[in-house]
């Protein structure tokens, strides 16, 4: 097996097994808040749930991008954000959708009409985007992450 | 061993398609189709993109040749990060589906898997079909499926389609594959053993089984009959399922350039101790054998080790760290040697709770030393991994994060997320 390694030139090698990455740090939920107070029993009923799994449904096929200009401005997505996106072959009009276009990663909402599927920015000086032949759809945006110093 | 009928489940495994190289292009969409080689840090090509393959680029080429020689192909440096959140990824996919799944390398998986799971699709091929379908569908790369009896045949079925390959190796093909598949490609029969193979006139993974057994026997290790009955449909060895692989832990780091700086080296041994004690710590594991090396950077020169038993279980780095200094020198350092890695193994780990009291926490004097880990553990935690480290594990962190920041600042990359990074969008 070391062999077999080193023939790959696997420079770092982890235990088998292990979640790469830090802990999940969890967050208690800790009810919805009303009037009055939770009881105890109510508050038992709800799982602690992490702020990961919270933003990730289906981990094995999400993803991180970094947002770079203002193309989805009026969707409150800005320059700098850092974006969720999910692999998926079956994105629906009206999601924010990530796009192979000529090279680049593309962040647009997804829109459908009588000639079929184009790309619309959220910022009204962007044009549409129509794809000349296929449009190569690789993820659907599933959350934004904005971090403040 | 147990020896398991091979009508209850058959062994698939997964294995990348120049996987470094994928994962690199997956997230440049730019780069899809083009030849594309990853290893510029390092001066040498350590995966390439089918597209560089064929072009005649090679494993191990240097960089600079690769410049001069091919000035279409796009060379970009490594992120391991990255490779391994794209294997764990693969990993637990197989989890969910399996209850046997064994991580092998960063890029190749086995799984046992059921007759029972492939009868609710009807035929191997539509559930494996189906499984490659959801694994390329999440992690966005292709790997090459191979289905059959034993683990070293499945080996042998994965390779025949490469790459974005799925084959079922039926009993009733093997014979007539094995005679096309040289016997040095074999898993386990290393350069050594082909070449002493070949000298007996087997070229071919057929001609070894038709090779008297008693004759393998006489001449060869146990490892080198073990293939031979696998390659026979023999089932020997078995899916060692990751998740309860509490016997041993590793922790191993390469670095370039090569160093023969016994401070520096010392330091990243410390570094990956540390990582090691981590882990039994938040496992509940404790450890009293270990292992440590360092690897030269010329292969021929077998890794320098050494085994230590320490006086009682521990997971406590300074423990394993005072015995370490003792061999240092003695026998694991050699100046005139430049190496490439060090690397810890903890072998017999126990559960922590399990250790009679006379032999883990014997004194209270040890507990007291031992709690303030715990408290590191949470710091660490808090604060991210390598905010707290020990002194001697100093060199080692300040001259891997000032590369690790160097080179991530010219290529965009950013580092640690907790989601594979795909680059920027626009």
């Amino acid at each position: 097996m070391n062999n077999l390694r080193e023939k790959n030139h696997i420079l770092i090698e982890e235990s088998p097994g292990q979640w790469i990455g830090e802990p999940v740090k969890v967050l208690r939920v800790l009810g919805v808040v009303e009037a009055g107070f939770p009881t105890p029993a109510e508050e038992d009923l709800l799982d602690t749930i992490s702020l990961d799994e919270w933003l990730i449904e289906k981990r094995e096929a999400s993803f991180m991008l970094q947002v770079k200009g203002d193309s989805m401005y009026d969707a409150g997505i800005r320059t700098g954000d850092m974006v969720i996106v999910e692999r998926t072959d079956s994105a629906k009009p009206g999601q924010i959708v990530v796009a192979n276009i000529d090279g680049a990663w593309t962040m647009k909402y997804l829109r459908q009409d009588a000639q079929g599927f184009y790309l619309e920015a959220a910022n009204k000086h962007y044009g549409v985007m129509r794809p000349k032949e296929d449009l190569q759809i690789s993820a659907v945006v599933k959350a934004v992450i904005r971090k403040y110093e | 061993m147990k020896r398991t009928g091979n009508q209850e489940f058959k062994i698939l495994h997964v294995d990348g398609d120049g996987f470094f190289a994928s994962c690199e292009v997956s997230r440049r969409p730019d780069l899809k189709g083009k030849p594309v080689v990853v290893g510029e840090e390092r001066g040498i090509a350590s995966a390439m993109s089918y597209e560089a393959k064929r072009l005649g680029i090679t494993r191990g080429m240097p960089i600079f040749k690769v410049r001069q020689e091919f000035p279409q192909v796009t060379i970009l440096s490594s992120h391991f990060e990255l490779y391994e959140q794209f294997a764990s990824a693969l990993y637990s996919i197989l989890a969910k589906h399996f209850a046997n799944v064994e991580w092998y390398s960063i890029d190749e998986c086995f799984a046992e898997v059921p007759l029972s799971y492939m009868e609710r699709f009807g035929s191997w091929e539509v559930a494996i079909g189906n499984l490659k379908k959801e694994i390329q569908g999440s992690l966005g790369i292709t790997y090459s499926f191979g289905v059959a009896d034993t683990k070293v045949l499945a080996k042998v079925a994965s390779k025949l389609n490469k790459p974005d390959g799925l084959t079922i190796l039926r009993e009733a093909d093997r014979v007539e594959v094995l005679a096309r598949t040289p016997i040095g490609s074999i898993w386990g029969i290393g350069y050594r053993s082909a070449q002493s193979l070949d000298k007996l006139g087997i070229k071919t993974a057929l001609d070894f089984i038709n090779y008297p057994v008693e004759r393998i026997k006489s001449r060869y290790a146990e490892p080198i009959l073990a293939i031979w009955h696998e390659l026979h449909g023999t089932r020997l060895h078995s899916v060692h399922t990751s998740h309860d692989a509490k016997k041993s832990m590793q922790a191993t780091r390469s670095f370039a350039p090569a160093s023969n700086d016994p401070e520096f080296l010392f330091s990243e041994l410390s570094r990956n101790i540390e990582i090691a004690c981590r882990r039994l710590r938040a496992q509940g594991l404790a450890t009293k054998t270990f292992g440590v090396f360092l690897k030269p950077k010329l292969k021929l020169k077998a890794r320098s080790s050494a085994q230590i038993t320490l006086p009682e279980y521990t997971q406590n780095p300074s423990d394993l760290l005072r015995a370490v200094r003792e061999v240092f020198t003695t026998e694991l350092f050699n100046e005139r040697h430049l190496y490439r890695a060090t690397g810890v193994s903890v072998f017999g780990l126990v559960d922590k709770e399990n250790i009679p009291e006379d032999l883990f926490g014997k004194s209270e004097a040890k507990q007291d030393r031992d709690s303030y880990l715990l408290a590191l553990d949470k710091v660490s935690e808090k604060c991210g991994a390598g905010s707290i480290f020990l002194g001697s594990s100093m060199r080692s962190i300040t001259k891997r994060s000032k590369e690790f920041e160097a080179r991530n600042a010219k290529d965009n990359y950013i580092a640690n997320l907790p989601l594979p990074y795909m680059g920027e969008v626009y």
